[in-house]
């Protein structure tokens, strides 16, 4: 019943991976998008980065459907510390909760928190460098040494004294602070790009037949700034995702019983020595879905921007 | 040169006021008293006064930004109620064993960092090339934590060749001849140093090989090569030379990174250096280190960074001249 379930969901990203080849390999139609797509299928390690989250999020979307246990459920005495084994695939921890569920939950939960602090940065940081870039002068000087000075502190640094000062921290609020963290960069990105595209003649004709800053922003600024801010989130939300787990492993991010890739390393640690199982399997977890982002990201800054291509 | 440091130590000084601002409104918006000892520690009221008192909490918020200020300035970081002394004097005692790290990560990295970069722009294409760059983007990826605990599991757990945490063999210390101390000392470096090194040599691998590639388009590189100069020649006295002047600048900015690693993998090692008690401040709510760890990695990131563009303008007169 669990293979079945497990053969029923591979079908399912299979058939989906290959809906999306196919759609890539279709070169009929000239349109921009169509080439930037087949830009990105022509590198290999780019195209698995994306069969890769495919498969990560469809694991994760299907997660209770797909646990062969109880994440949080204390199975029986005698199972602490269990070795991985057929009914275990990734063993048991230190309370004999399995491991392997635990991680599916943790990979769901940190997913979604990566996902979603990553579109609130993104959000501030592209209103943040907009507004620095289009109004110029005192206030963008402004703005640019406040960006310096949050770029001078490490983030997990500043992640840990927020996390500290706040102690215990909601979903939802390590969400809100882990977007709040990881705009800098990209609003420094966003300023360059628009600095350059206001002294385009397009936004001079624009402001000739009238057109207002606010219309400008709209209708040239960002469409503009789209490209290289998708490729800067693609690329954050691997350390989003690596900062969460930071968090949650000295436990001020997701609270205890609720699994994320980070607290269960966290609940592996003390028994390294003896059951290694515990901390390696959501670590690999975790590194199979950085590196994924980040070939990903790579992937797409060479498709979206063609002339960087022969560079590397 | 003079200018450019002048100018260069205004901004750090812009960033750091900017930086002090943001801990003090941080320390402000914190929930609770940072000198309210944690319950079940009993504390007489005068005791709990005296604290509020000496760092201005019971005055009105433009005075007590005033006074944090002038206190920050004067090195006075606040009191630490996990340890019960002076945050500046824990700092004294831990900045300077994380410096150490700083410095063996640092140098180890960017020697890695830079012959894999000047090994896959020579190779490039090949496989070897491919390889290099992908082991090194996987490292990038992992979480420093778990790089270091595995790390710790492989080496010292499973093969026990290093020790696993602390600097030095405290038992075998007060017998040891000097000499003995260092190597043990340098035993106790290799895992935290090499978890640094792998986390960032990606960065600095994939900078090298891209402005060695810029580097062998140039044209006096074109005329060597016409000229019949042998290949490993070209690479070491024309291209490198060229594309190794950009790699200082990133030095600074790598300093962040390894800053930020250095706490969990200090942690994990139980390197007795800021991150160690930034880390174990987190359990005891220690407002004041805290804060005060935020201040100081922010002044040693700037401090490396306008080092870097001093060396950078040292090492290029084009720099110097503009």
């Amino acid at each position: 019943m669990f293979a079945l379930r497990w053969l029923a969901a591979g079908i399912l990203v299979v058939s989906l991976c290959a809906a999306l080849w196919r759609l890539a390999r279709r070169r009929d139609s000239g349109s921009r998008f169509q080439g930037a797509l087949a830009r990105y299928a022509a590198h290999p390690s780019a195209v698995i980065a994306l069969a890769v989250l495919i498969v990560l999020y469809c694991v994760a979307a299907f997660a209770p459907w797909l646990a062969s246990h109880d994440p949080i459920e204390i199975l029986a005495p005698s199972l602490v510390n269990h070795a991985p084994s057929a009914t275990f695939v990734f063993g048991t921890d230190y309370a004999g909760r399995d491991v392997f569920s635990r991680v599916l939950y943790g990979a769901r939960l940190s997913l979604t928190v990566a996902l979603l602090a990553t579109l609130i940065s993104v959000l501030i940081g592209t209103a943040y460098g907009v507004t620095a870039g289009f109004a110029g002068g005192a206030l963008d000087a402004i703005m640019m040494r406040i960006v310096d000075a949050f770029l001078a502190i490490p983030r997990i640094v500043l992640l840990i004294a927020v996390g500290t000062l706040w102690s215990p921290l909601s979903v939802t609020s390590l969400v809100i602070v882990l977007g709040l963290t990881a705009w800098f960069a990209t609003s420094r990105l966003v300023r360059a790009e628009v600095l350059s595209i206001k002294e385009r003649e397009m936004v001079a004709a624009a402001r000739a037949l009238g057109a207002r800053d606010l219309a400008i922003v709209r209708r040239h600024v960002l469409p503009n700034v789209l490209t290289p801010v998708l490729v800067a989130a693609t690329l954050g939300v691997a350390g989003v995702i690596i900062n969460e787990a930071a968090l949650s492993f000295l436990g001020i991010g997701v609270p205890d019983p609720t699994p994320s890739l980070g607290n269960i390393i966290r609940d592996g640690t003390p028994y390294l020595a003896s059951a290694w199982w515990v901390a390696l399997f959501p670590g690999l977890a975790l590194v199979i879905t950085a590196l994924a982002y980040n070939l990903a990201g790579d992937g797409l800054r060479d498709a979206m921007d063609p002339r960087q291509v022969d560079r590397s | 040169m003079r200018r450019l440091l002048a100018s260069r130590l205004l901004q750090g000084i812009a960033v750091v006021w900017v930086v002090t601002t943001l801990t003090f409104v941080l320390l402000h918006l914190a929930p609770g008293d940072p000198y309210a000892f944690r319950e079940g520690v009993p504390v007489a009221p005068e005791v709990l006064q005296h604290w509020r008192h000496v760092y201005c909490l019971d005055r009105p918020v433009s005075a007590q930004y005033v006074c944090y200020l002038r206190s920050v300035a004067s090195g006075d970081l606040g009191y630490s109620l996990s340890q019960h002394r002076p945050v500046r004097d824990i700092l004294i005692d831990y900045v300077p064993r994380t410096l150490e790290l700083m410095f063996f990560g640092m140098l180890a990295s960017f020697a890695l960092g830079i012959a894999l970069g000047v090994l896959e722009a020579r190779r490039r294409g090949t496989f070897a090339d491919w390889g290099s760059r992908g082991i090194s983007l996987f490292f990038y990826s992992m979480p420093d934590f778990w790089l270091a605990l595995m790390l710790a599991l492989l080496f010292a757990y499973w093969l026990p060749i290093f020790p696993i945490s602390g600097i030095e063999n405290v038992i075998a210390a007060p017998t040891n001849s000097w000499w003995q101390r260092a190597g043990d000392h340098l035993r106790h470096l290799v895992l935290p140093v090499t978890t640094l090194m792998l986390m960032t040599c990606a960065g600095i691998a994939r900078f090298q090989r891209a402005a060695m590639l810029d580097a062998m388009r140039l044209d006096f590189v074109v005329t060597a090569r016409a000229k019949g100069v042998p290949e490993h020649a070209i690479a070491g006295h024309h291209v490198l030379r060229n594309a190794l002047l950009p790699v200082i600048t990133l030095a600074g900015i790598t300093l962040p990174s390894l800053l930020g690693g250095a706490v969990l993998v200090e942690l994990i090692f139980s390197w007795p250096g800021m991150g160690y008690i930034t880390a174990m401040a987190v359990g005891s709510r220690d407002y004041a280190l805290v804060t005060s760890s935020v201040l100081v990695t922010s002044v040693l990131v700037v401090l490396g960074t306008i080092a870097a563009d001093v060396l950078y303008a040292i090492a290029d007169p084009r720099v110097r001249a503009a």
